[in-house]
């Protein structure tokens, strides 16, 4: 039953962050905009390019909203919504949210077409960029909760959320999510002005449907592993009294419109800068965020 | 021992025998390398420039720029004055103002009568917002390269204001571009995404104009040798850097200058700007002679050379700056990154309608 239930709210959280994004990009707030562009998609003919490799073609989106929904299951929305539970779910996160990588080379080389295939290319520059700046600020996480899994890591924050006790691992986490999910400064990969749409550019109809709604689950997906690690989960601001859900709700929705919101103000960050200013500050500041979460965790159990 | 090393070596594809015939670039990485276009419509290019990379991975290796849309002014009849400037008011969209300009300008020096000074004044305040209207234009497109959504949208709203706004109205958006200056002063990552790239290093003009010289140092513009804007304290903004971001600040700075000039100039009624492209008809028997003119369009300078005989133009030669700036495409790009090959060529600011075929 968790399961379908976080599959629907999933669906209805892709939902309202195209609904948020087109107010965000048109500066119009249209309830029902993803709607019709949804069947504007379906409507559609897929066009196909002349030579592509079948297999990588077809499955690159599919592949996409997969490994988003996958991350998705081992996040808590409640104490007891959660599709499972496991003990190595912080880690479990960053294993499914690899194949996002895989699915967008596979989806950059099989249209057999250059746009793609330099945008592919690019998410995996981006990938060596981000990679370390996802696992790191868990590791110092999970160090406060003294375990993996994503429910004690919430109520590890029962006093403190870890915005406040480790703020440096969440800036890194929050930068590094954008990155992930190709959302602007970091759409090298699709970028329109480079790339007319990069990996996007020969998908078409259904395929681009899918293609678009497996990014927009993965940034709902990436927004509530933030409010997990983060701020706190399900549990909500003294005084105030709201369910669980709905602090999660609220959480997510706030995290996912920053996300968005940021992009807007400033340009596109170049590929060489991002690898260089993630090895060069990114991972010595994780390194850092871990050793003082280190000190805190002994001084302070 | 050996006979493993021999079974592997026998099956194994090796890298140096499958890339030791491909060409090699900057980097010397060997690598497949394709032809890719950009354009005639590509998203933060202008459309009608066909540009062709060759493309090793993401560097560039060679690029080829032609026009879809370039002009060709060959005469082949007489034709009257005003048909003459209405045909160049259409030789390039992007620029309606500057080039039917010239061509009053070059009739006026062959029949050797002079604009009056309100005509003058108008012409000034017409092509300064027009140079104010294209470098917003440019601004739109340079934020569609760069994925900076804001600046996409408020620059584009700016341009259909300004394009919709008579004298009074266009004083009032005075705040809006100081702002829209301020505001990309203390963008962050603006600086680092465009400094250094589509450097331009000259010590002379090198055929180029415009900002593209400004912008390199080069203290060339047309204006500084018209009496109205030296009476309006014109002074050539220059920068030293010769690259995407030097540009990109010339040409803020030239809106607000051309703001000031616009102010300075004080004309009080639009009704002017319907006699600005209008040649004096006394003169339309004049036999016999020749003209030129400069004008100072927003790309850079373009000159005009015409013929007249019995008060019809019979032949014309047009110089234009995206001409000559079409030229720089391939030293610019050499060896790039894509990303930064296709900012340096956003940042030339060609117009395909200009550049002549």
């Amino acid at each position: 039953m968790n399961t379908l239930i976080i599959l629907v709210l999933l669906l209805l959280g892709a939902y309202f962050v195209a609904v948020l994004e087109n107010w965000i990009s048109k500066g119009r707030f249209q309830l029902g905009a993803p709607l019709f562009a949804a069947v504007a998609f379906l409507g559609r003919e897929s066009f196909i390019p002349r030579k592509p490799d079948q297999l990588f073609y077809e499955v690159g989106p599919v592949l996409l909203l997969l490994s988003a929904i996958l991350a998705a299951a081992v996040i808590p929305l409640t104490p007891d919504l959660i599709i499972t539970d496991l003990a190595t779910g912080a880690l479990f996160i960053n294993a499914a949210l690899v194949y996002v990588l895989v699915a967008l080379l596979m989806a950059g080389w099989g249209p057999d077409g250059a746009y793609s295939m330099i945008g592919g290319w690019r998410f995996l520059g981006q990938l060596i960029a981000y990679a370390m700046l996802i696992v790191m600020p868990i590791t110092a996480v999970a160090m406060r909760a003294e375990s993996l899994l994503t429910t004690q890591i919430v109520v590890s924050q029962a006093e403190l959320w870890n915005i406040v006790y480790q703020p440096l691992g969440f800036v890194l986490f929050f930068i590094a999510s954008m990155a992930l999910a190709f959302l602007p400064p970091f759409d090298m990969m699709i970028a329109k002005g480079e790339l007319a749409g990069g990996v996007e550019s020969e998908y078409s109809g259904m395929r681009l449907a899918i293609f678009r709604l497996g990014r927009l689950v993965l940034i709902i997906t990436l927004a509530a592993a933030t409010v997990v690690f983060y701020l706190g989960g399900w549990q909500g601001l003294p005084g105030i009294g709201l369910p669980p859900w709905a602090w999660s709700a609220i959480k997510i929705l706030l995290v996912t419109a920053a996300m968005l919101l940021i992009g807007r103000y400033i340009p596109r960050i170049r590929e060489a800068h991002l690898l260089s200013w993630c090895w060069i500050f990114g991972i010595p500041l994780a390194l850092l965020n871990i050793f003082i979460v280190g000190v805190l965790v002994l001084e302070f159990p | 021992m050996k006979s493993d090393r021999d079974h592997i070596e026998s099956s194994f594809m090796s890298m140096i025998d499958v890339t030791k015939d491909l060409p090699r670039s900057g980097d010397g990485l060997p690598m497949d390398w394709i032809d890719v276009p950009f354009g005639p419509l590509f998203p933060g290019l202008p459309g009608g420039l066909l540009l062709t990379f060759t493309l090793d991975g993401d560097t560039v290796a060679a690029a080829n720029a032609d026009t879809l849309a370039g002009n060709t002014l060959s005469l082949c009849h007489a034709i009257s004055f005003n048909d003459f400037i209405q045909r160049l008011a259409k030789l390039d969209p992007l620029t309606p103002t500057s080039y039917p300009l010239l061509a009053c300008l070059a009739i006026e020096d062959a029949t050797g009568i002079a604009a009056e000074t309100s005509t003058a004044k108008a012409r000034l305040v017409a092509l300064e917002k027009e140079r104010i209207i294209s470098h917003l234009s440019w601004l739109t497109l340079f934020a569609e390269q760069t994925g900076y959504d804001w600046l996409k949208d408020r620059a584009s709203s700016l341009q259909t204001a300004f394009m919709q706004a008579n004298i009074k109205q266009i004083i009032k958006l005075k705040k809006a571009v100081i702002d829209l200056h301020k505001r990309l002063q203390h963008t962050p990552l603006l600086k680092s995404c465009t400094r250094g790239i589509g450097q331009l290093l000259m010590d002379t003009d090198g055929g180029a104009s415009g900002p593209i010289a400004r912008a390199s140092g080069i203290r060339k513009d047309a204006r500084s040798s018209n009496k109205f804007y030296t009476e309006l304290g014109f002074t050539i903004l220059t920068s030293t850097a010769g690259d995407t971001y030097a540009r990109l600040q010339l040409r803020l700075d030239e809106i607000k200058q051309s703001f000031r000039l616009i102010e300075k100039a004080a004309i009080s009624s639009d009704s002017l700007f319907k006699k600005i492209m209008l040649v004096s008809e006394s003169n339309m028997d004049t036999n016999n002679a020749s003209g030129q003119a400069i004008i100072e369009t927003p790309r850079g300078q373009a000159r005009l050379q015409l013929t007249l005989e019995n008060g019809q133009v019979t032949s014309a030669q047009l110089e234009t700056p995206s001409t000559q700036h079409l030229t720089f495409i391939e030293p610019l790009t050499d060896q790039q990154e894509l990303g930064s090959a296709l900012l340096a060529v956003g940042s030339l600011d060609l117009s395909p309608w200009e550049i002549q075929q």
